[in-house]
């Protein structure tokens, strides 16, 4: 049965993160009315859930290693397609979640709202770590990125051959500046462990205020050729992937894909949960 | 006052370190005292939380044993252990798990020289009873009982004070010839489920631990294990014979 091999530190697993960095992403989210840049909302919610996922590994007093990940950015000055940690990470493409939780870029004062123990909830202040910076400039090297994502992945996947499948979440705000993304989406979800294929999930995050269309399982309804583009390399959702959106209150139709599109901020939360959530820890 | 064999077993997860098996194991004779837990891997600290719990259960003062007393316990146990870590400078990632709290599995049993014996429980490590005729067991009854969320001990109470509401209290009886057998989650649901189709599993098993045979009982856990039919977790196992009363 796929996809429930243990994730173990002998058999760990690999996440990657294509984050659409170009110019657009400088525009407000869904139309404006988050008063937010769509670059801004995406570097935070991928902060979390690096956070989440470092915590998710912290077992006794250490940090295991469950997983590697990648943070691949793309539109930088050049047009480059390069990873988007920085700090003592910066340039590295695939670090052991340890090095992920030990080196943040630098550490925020943040509030949070806890329990106070009678029923209510006190703000206490917490540490939030930052290992990436919202990026808006030049253009969509789509391609680009994907192949970079598919060279890590071989690596991984003939050192690691009996791993849960590794995930790439891709997000994206526009079309590929640099031809058909369609081949070499298909060619990372080609990849496979002895425990199935990698799972490709794309988000395509809105600039207008537009219906958003959530884990589709026909392209019947999308509006557009870009957006079945993304629908046709977009993984049909595993059954651990439909429990993680149960998980979360969406339900996933068996043939579902892993594509949202026109996503808000809310379903880009919900998006990464998905992604990450899925695997046996141990 | 009853006249027990006891035995007990702790293996640590396939591919972790002894040091790394999060259930936990008390033992006292003498006070008739008994008990197991199972830390929550993803909790903070919980092998040490498991261990406080059972340890506790043993050297606790005579008295009347019941869930409000477990939940008095608890509290004291928990602020005990939060202020010893609250004195340590924590990176980042320690303070987020530190400020979740610890979690664990536990059942306590606590013998009366009659014979008779009372437990209590929170989460899904379980006592089984086998009498001449029959087996029954709590708080867990069946295999497709288990699943990977249930209501566990926190360290920090007060934040989850509804949790109290999930502990069991049971009381029985004990005759000679009794098999009382506490277990944490995944042998106890092989035992109820695999090793009951499985009788000469079964009785290896029991071999194994009354000769105190570790080597035979792990080599029978790690083929079940590899057969599929054991998850892969630690596991303890605290075996009471009761010879006689």
């Amino acid at each position: 049965m796929p996809y429930n091999a243990e994730i173990s530190r002998a058999n760990p697993t690999c996440v990657i993160v294509l984050l659409d960095q170009s110019g657009s992403m400088g525009d407000p989210f869904g139309g404006g009315e988050a008063q937010l840049r769509k670059a801004d909302f995406l570097a935070d919610v991928a902060n979390r859930t690096l956070h989440d996922l470092v915590i998710r590994c912290t077992k006794a007093e250490e940090i295991r290693n469950y997983y590697s990940v990648s943070i691949i950015g793309y539109g930088l000055t050049g047009g480059g397609v390069t990873s988007a940690f920085e700090g003592q990470l910066a340039g590295r493409t695939l670090v052991p979640i340890s090095d992920v939780g030990e080196y943040p870029a630098r550490l925020e004062d943040r509030k949070k709202k806890v329990s106070d123990g009678a029923g209510g909830l006190v703000e206490q202040a917490v540490k939030f770590p930052i290992w990436i910076n919202a990026k808006a400039e030049n253009g969509t090297p789509m391609c680009a990125a994907l192949q970079q994502a598919r060279t890590i992945l071989a690596s991984w996947l003939s050192e690691h051959p009996h791993c849960f499948p590794p995930v790439v979440l891709h997000i994206t705000d526009g079309e590929s500046g640099d031809g058909d993304p369609t081949a070499a989406g298909q060619s990372i979800i080609d990849l496979k462990s002895s425990d199935g294929n990698v799972v490709l999930l794309n988000c395509h995050l809105s600039s207008q205020r537009a219906a958003k269309i959530e884990y589709p399982s026909d392209g019947v309804s999308l509006p557009d050729p870009f957006a079945k583009t993304l629908f046709g390399m977009s993984s049909i959702m595993p059954g651990e992937f439909r429990a993680a959106g149960a998980a979360v209150g969406i339900s996933l139709n068996e043939g579902a894909r892993g594509f949202v599109f026109n996503a808000d901020a809310a379903a880009l939360v919900q998006f990464f949960d998905i992604g990450t959530r899925p695997g046996n820890l141990r | 006052m009853p006249a027990l064999s006891v035995n007990s077993f702790l293996l640590e997860k396939a591919d972790t370190k002894p040091s790394e098996c999060e259930d936990a194991i008390a033992v006292d004779v003498q006070a008739l005292r008994f008990a197991i837990a199972d830390g929550a891997t993803e909790g903070f600290n919980s092998r040490r939380w498991a261990k406080r719990l059972v340890s506790a259960w043993i050297r606790r003062p005579p008295g009347e044993i019941n869930i409000l007393s477990l939940r008095d316990d608890v509290s004291a146990l928990g602020t005990k252990s939060t202020a010893r870590f609250a004195r340590r400078k924590l990176p980042w990632y320690l303070e987020e798990k530190a400020r979740q709290g610890s979690f664990a599995a536990f059942l306590g049993l606590q013998i009366a020289p009659d014979g008779r014996w009372t437990a209590l429980a929170l989460g899904d490590c379980c006592l089984i009873q086998e009498t001449s005729s029959g087996a029954s067991s709590f708080p867990i009854s069946t295999p497709e009982e288990f699943d990977n969320r249930p209501i566990l001990v926190p360290s920090l109470i007060d934040n989850y004070p509804r949790c109290i509401e999930h502990a069991r209290e049971l009381a029985g009886v004990s005759l000679p010839g009794d098999l009382l057998l506490l277990m944490s989650d995944a042998i106890a649901c092989w035992y109820l489920g695999a090793a009951e189709q499985n009788p000469s599993a079964k009785l290896r098993l029991h071999h194994a631990l009354a000769h105190s045979n570790r080597k035979d009982a792990t080599s029978l856990i790690v083929e079940e294990r590899a057969a599929r039919r054991l998850r892969n977790d630690d596991v303890a196992i605290v075996r009471i014979e009761v010879t006689s009363v």
